[in-house]
Parts: structure tokens; C-alpha cells; sequence
């Protein structure tokens, strides 16, 4: 220390020094044992530091005894969301329809719902065009186009399927066979337009 | 100066001691933490968020929201439901097997849709669900998070590191004078942003008014469609600014709610809108 901090402390105290004094082994002993424990507990409480664990989980395998169990979904119902997808562009995820393509919506419609898949297996093959009336209202200017080439019958009878029995949308029709389709896809073979509402209403619901 | 060497390591172990705790060990833990798809799900969680809600979390961070609000919602236990969905038609067998159930949701009158009884976990569950559907009934099993947070309908399962993996920097909060906002994008829009104007439209609200984030001004022609629907001045609206739409959108991102591994929760299935007057849903919010 400087000559100036002696003045102001007084001149009478003597600086203190450091000395060595022996710590007390017993206290360390002590000190390490209580950090040992908290640490311990600490990790063991958070499945030692799993990122998978989180209280009130203790461990990997209590986590694991609380997922969900996978629904029952049959195999087609699987495939078929999977090919949803390319209807998705215009239906919508969430099955709705985007009235600024004309898409109408498939969630609660009476022709994705009905008795038999006759009706909307021609809509998946050969497309539809002009105005069509789905739960009482008009849609117009949408055209669809159709997935004869591109989609297999399995294909076509599993994203119908999946439409039919959309867990999301509360659907709950029956399903769609691939033998159906390919009845359909010989009965129309030589069509090579979009089908229309009134077109469509002539041929049976199942 | 005596021991200068040894006080310099003394701190040196404290310093690096403290860094390896606080800084490594979660970096080792957590560091590689990645979107992940949820249970039964093929979108990648947590879903990045868009250009205006992530101006808006800067909004938020400005605001200083997270002294009052936090977005953490903790959880005590987890537990599984037994639910019965459809009978089926041996009505009977389900009955004998509902009745050897010593739960007091069980219905004296006979058996009822819905929850029968509760267990610790899934595999506890699934003997009995395997039974009632071997009795032509369909029943599953609930997995149920819960909590004062949760009861208090702040979330349906707690938060985890994955959840925040868009936020920097986490504004998780550390006091909630005001309800905790994990989950404040489950409700709309319209509501958010007259409630930033008027707090007050939640009974007690100790929330400040933010007028700023608002521009009234005369109304032009029919006046802006994004006008707030509070009373104003003859001939004036009310409009969000460009930083309350943006605090907004962030406040509507906010959601934790995805079934995760590490915070295992059986969601209910999303019901699409039976409202048909409009299709065109999907339109971009104006």
C-alpha cells in the first residue's frame, strides 16, 4: 500500500498482513461432499442432462411411457395424406378450398361424403370444369385437371380414401378401392374432357 | 503484493469454473437442437417466423412486455385418460369391463362416452384399452399435462428448450404481473390489437394502454378497414401503426402446443370451420 492511505487510515494502525493459517481439512472434506450431492441430485433430477428429459420426467424411459400411442390409421389412409399434398396446392391443407382459384372446398362436401366414390373418382381422373354447387354455393371459374396419367388406381383410391376419412376434417366415409378406380378408369377410357356438373349428376352416387 | 500468482488462479477456476456450468454444459446439452417434427406430425416444429412477427418480437423487446409478462409455461405432472369413444354394439361386455373400474367418473347408471378412468402412464393404459376394444368398443388413451399453469389455461403442456429456438433472445420473463404469453396465438388478431389500445377489456387489467402503437386520424371515404371498432370522434378512426400490426403478428405466432417428444401431450384433433359462407379463407390477412 502507498505512504498517502497510511496517512488518512491513522498512523497508528499497523497494515495488516497476510499470514497462513491452516484451513480446517475437515470443512473441505465437508464443502466437497455437500457440492458432490447437489450436483448429484441436480443431474439425476434432469435424466443427467438429457436433452430429451425435463422434470417432472426423471429419466429417458419415463418420458418414453408417456407418448401418445399412434392412432390407428390404415396403410392407404397413410399414403393417401402423404399425396394430398399436390391437392393441397389448390384444396388447401386444411381442405378448404381457395376461392381466389376457384377451388372449392372438400372438408364437409356432400361430393367427397357421399354414399359411393363413383362421382369423385371421374373428378380425380378426368378433371372438372364449369360451375359446380358444393354446400349450397356456387363455384365457377375453377378448372381441375385430371390425374388419369399421372396417378396410379392404387393412388387415386388412397388420397380418395384419405379425403373420405380425413380425421382433420371429422370425415368418416368409406373407403376407396383400387378396383373401383380401375372400373371406372376402363369405363371412361376414351373420354378426353373435364367432366361437368351435369355430366356428373347423371352418373349414380355408388 | 504477496500471492499474486495464486489469486490470479484462484479466479481463473472460479471464472472458468462458473463459464463450464453456465455456458458449456448447456451447449453440449442443447447446443444442437434443431427443428424436429412433433409426434404424429411430418411439419417441422418450431415453424420460423415470418418477416413481420419478427419485427414484432423486436417490438415486443422494445415495449419491455417481458417485465410483466412471461412465456414459460412449467408443469407439475403428466397422468393418462382412458377414453371411451364409441361402444360398439356389446354393450354388455363394455359395461362388466367399465364396471370392474373403481374410478368416481364411472357413471352409476351405466357406462358413458368419454373419459372412464385415469392412470399413471401409457403402458398402465393400454391392457384396458386392448380390452374394451377386443369388446368391440373403440377407446383410446389421453396423454394429459398438468399444473397450475396449465389449469389456469396458459398452455396444455409445459415449454422446452425447442420451443424457443427461433427466439433471440428469449424473452422468457422472470415476473408475470400479467398472464404468461406462450400461448397468447390462440387468440385473434382483432382482439390483440384492441387490447393494446384498451386493456381495460379485460376485467382488472392492470395493463398500461399503449395509444402510440395507434394512429387516429380523420377518416377518408368509407375510412380504413383495419379501423378498430372503438368509439371515436365523429369523422376520425382509430388504425394500428405499422409496429402494432408487427407486435401483433408476433403475439399470433406464439404457440406452444405441438406434441413433443420430451413434452408428450395428446392434442385434440383439429376440427376444420363448419362455417361455409366464405371458402376463401386463405386469403392473406389484409
Amino acid at each position: 500500500m502507498s505512504d498517502d492511505t497510511k496517512k488518512v487510515q491513522g498512523a497508528n494502525e499497523t497494515e495488516p498482513t497476510a499470514t497462513s493459517a491452516t484451513t480446517p481439512m475437515w470443512l473441505v472434506g465437508l464443502l466437497f461432499v455437500l457440492f458432490f450431492g447437489a450436483a448429484w441430485t441436480f443431474d439425476h433430477r434432469s435424466g443427467w442432462f438429457n436433452k430429451k428429459v425435463y422434470p417432472p420426467y426423471s429419466s429417458e424411459d419415463v418420458v418414453k411411457h408417456y407418448q401418445p400411442p399412434a392412432e390407428d390409421l390404415p396403410p392407404e389412409y397413410i399414403r393417401g395424406k402423404k399425396l394430398y399434398e399436390v391437392c393441397a396446392a389448390c384444396h388447401q391443407p386444411n381442405g378448404l378450398g381457395s376461392a381466389s382459384v376457384g377451388a372449392p372446398p372438400l372438408a364437409d362436401s356432400e361430393w367427397v361424403l357421399a354414399p359411393g366414390p363413383n362421382r369423385i373418382i371421374r373428378i380425380a381422373l378426368d378433371g372438372l370444369s364449369g360451375p359446380l354447387k358444393v354446400k349450397g354455393q356456387q363455384y365457377g371459374s375453377g378448372v381441375m385437371t385430371g390425374f388419369r396419367p399421372a396417378f396410379s388406381d392404387q393412388q387415386v383410391a388412397d388420397v380418395l380414401t384419405y379425403i373420405r376419412m380425413s380425421r382433420e376434417w371429422k370425415h368418416n366415409a368409406s373407403k376407396v378401392k383400387p378396383e373401383q378406380v380401375k372400373a371406372v378408369r376402363d369405363a371412361t377410357a376414351d373420354r378426353s374432357s373435364n367432366w361437368t356438373e351435369a355430366e356428373l349428376l347423371k352418373v349414380p352416387e355408388n | 503484493m504477496k500471492s499474486t500468482a495464486t489469486i490470479f488462479l484462484a479466479a481463473f477456476a472460479a471464472a472458468s469454473f462458473s463459464w463450464a456450468g453456465f455456458v458449456l454444459a448447456p451447449q453440449i446439452q442443447l447446443g444442437q437442437l434443431t427443428q424436429a417434427k412433433p409426434t404424429g406430425s411430418d411439419n417441422l416444429y418450431p415453424a420460423a417466423r415470418p418477416g413481420l412477427a419478427a419485427q414484432g418480437a423486436e417490438v415486443y423487446r422494445s415495449l419491455g412486455c417481458v417485465y410483466c409478462h412471461s412465456q414459460q409455461v412449467r408443469q407439475e405432472s403428466s397422468h393418462v385418460d382412458v377414453m371411451l369413444n364409441e361402444i360398439g354394439t356389446n354393450a354388455a361386455k363394455v359395461a362388466a369391463i367399465v364396471s370392474e373400474l373403481n374410478h368416481p367418473l364411472r357413471a352409476a347408471a351405466g357406462v358413458q362416452i368419454g373419459k372412464i378412468t385415469e392412470v399413471a402412464d401409457v403402458p398402465a393404459g393400454e391392457p384396458l384399452v386392448a380390452r374394451l376394444r377386443d369388446a368391440g368398443a373403440k377407446a383410446d388413451l389421453k396423454v394429459v399435462a398438468t399444473g397450475s399453469d396449465i389449469s389456469r389455461g396458459w398452455g396444455i403442456r409445459q415449454s422446452v428448450a425447442q420451443d424457443y429456438l427461433f427466439d433471440h433472445p428469449v424473452q422468457l420473463g422472470t415476473r408475470r404481473s400479467g398472464p404468461d404469453l406462450s400461448n397468447a396465438g390462440s387468440k385473434p388478431a382483432e382482439w390483440h390489437l384492441l387490447h393494446l389500445y384498451n386493456p381495460t377489456i379485460v376485467e382488472n387489467s392492470t395493463m398500461p394502454p399503449y395509444p402510440f402503437l395507434f394512429e387516429t386520424r380523420k377518416k377518408t371515404g368509407n375510412g380504413s378497414p383495419d379501423a378498430l371498432k372503438v368509439k371515436t370522434a365523429d369523422g376520425y378512426e382509430v388504425v394500428p401503426t405499422e409496429a402494432a400490426r408487427a407486435l401483433v403478428a408476433y403475439l399470433r405466432s406464439l404457440r406452444v402446443d405441438a406434441p413433443l417428444y420430451e413434452a408428450p401431450v395428446t392434442v385434440a384433433q383439429v376440427v376444420a370451420p363448419t362455417s361455409t359462407n366464405n371458402a376463401a379463407t386463405n386469403t392473406p390477412a389484409k
